[in-house]
């Protein structure tokens, strides 16, 4: 995941534009690039195109970027993704993200109660927030929904190397 | 790159040029309904990206492109070409606002058009050509605008749109692909 900022860039403020843009891929999806704006509550998904087009426009500039390395594990109906969140490219070490997925739902309003209460079971696991009200995502869960998941989940790992 | 070659052709000669097309391609083409966006960036340089919407039906969902592009090659040896020739970059995209998306970017609206026609697919020397015939229409208002109610941009001519793709930039054989 790439998180960027148009902080440094020469060029009036509009509350109305998003003044931060994120890059999410996914090793098993590697021809598509989910880019969301949280402040904007928007998200496009493209092709592995979608990147280039991004740099020619050069609307932005890199500021982190958050590497998720581990294993997934098939558990029943879950599966687990255990990883280590690592900041480039430093390399510093951010924190341990788990991933649960449950496959016989594809709803995530569906599949909360059941995720909640599986994220319960271990000591000091916190939920990193929803927050997809405003996206206008479909019920139907895809990989724009994971994306935005996974933002937020940087936000919270950045944010909280940050204060350390 | 992307080799484009323009070119109208009269509402009565449209009937004679679909049949050569038909006899190149061996199938008939699709009906398409394409929306334009061409949109500015707030940046001082005025970054410009084309939106386009395709669509089979008019109102379908359809598919949305993102591109960019560069300025077209120029000098004598662009100039005898029979096509434009300029680089491209063109990516899919979908989600639940597009034109949003790049409106919360900092983009705005410099102008709209749509095309309403027949796109056919036909195979020359060893290219990929696509040949759209369509009629032009001014959109305005509210982007997307609905390409049906959009008005003719000129009554009684239609635009006759070639491209292909330079493969590994040989654009010379391309646009010559066009020019046949």
């Amino acid at each position: 995941m790439t998180a960027a900022g148009t902080d440094d860039l020469q060029r009036p403020a509009d509350p109305a534009v998003a003044r931060d843009l994120c890059s999410v891929t996914f090793s098993d999806q590697p021809h598509s690039l989910v880019l969301v704006t949280r402040s904007q509550r928007s998200v496009l998904e493209g092709d592995s195109e979608l990147q280039q087009l991004l740099d020619k426009l050069r609307l932005y500039q890199l500021r982190a970027t958050l590497q998720l390395e581990g294993l997934r594990y098939g558990i029943g109906d879950f599966s687990v993704s255990v990883a280590r969140a690592i900041q480039k490219p430093l390399e510093e070490f951010r924190g341990i993200v788990l991933d649960v997925a449950y496959h016989p739902l594809d709803s995530l309003a569906a599949a909360d109660p059941i995720l909640q209460e599986t994220a319960a079971v271990g000591a000091n696991i916190r939920v990193a927030g929803a927050g997809m009200e405003g996206f206008g995502l479909p019920e139907r869960y895809s990989l724009q929904h994971a994306a935005v998941q996974y933002v937020q989940l940087m936000v919270q790992l950045l944010g909280e190397g940050s204060k350390q | 790159m992307e080799c484009k070659a323009l070119g109208t052709v009269a509402a009565e000669a449209l009937g004679d040029l679909q049949e050569r097309l038909l006899g190149l391609c061996g199938v008939p083409g699709q009906e398409v309904y394409l929306q334009e966006l061409v949109l500015r960036s707030s940046n001082p340089d005025r970054s410009e990206l084309h939106l386009q919407h395709g669509s089979r039906k008019a109102g379908e969902p359809g598919w949305w492109t993102a591109a960019e592009y560069r300025i077209p090659l120029q000098g004598r040896a662009a100039a005898d070409l029979p096509a434009t020739v300029r680089s491209v970059v063109r990516t899919q995209c979908q989600g639940p606002d597009v034109p949003g998306f790049w409106r919360a970017l900092g983009f705005s609206l410099a102008y709209q058009l749509g095309k309403q026609g027949t796109l056919f697919h036909v195979e020359h020397a060893d290219h990929q050509l696509q040949v759209l015939l369509c009629q032009v229409r001014r959109l305005s208002g509210v982007w997307p605008a609905s390409v049906v109610e959009g008005e003719e941009l000129v009554p009684g001519f239609w635009l006759v749109e070639a491209t292909t793709t330079a493969k590994d930039g040989a654009y010379t054989e391309a646009a010559a692909a066009l020019g046949a």
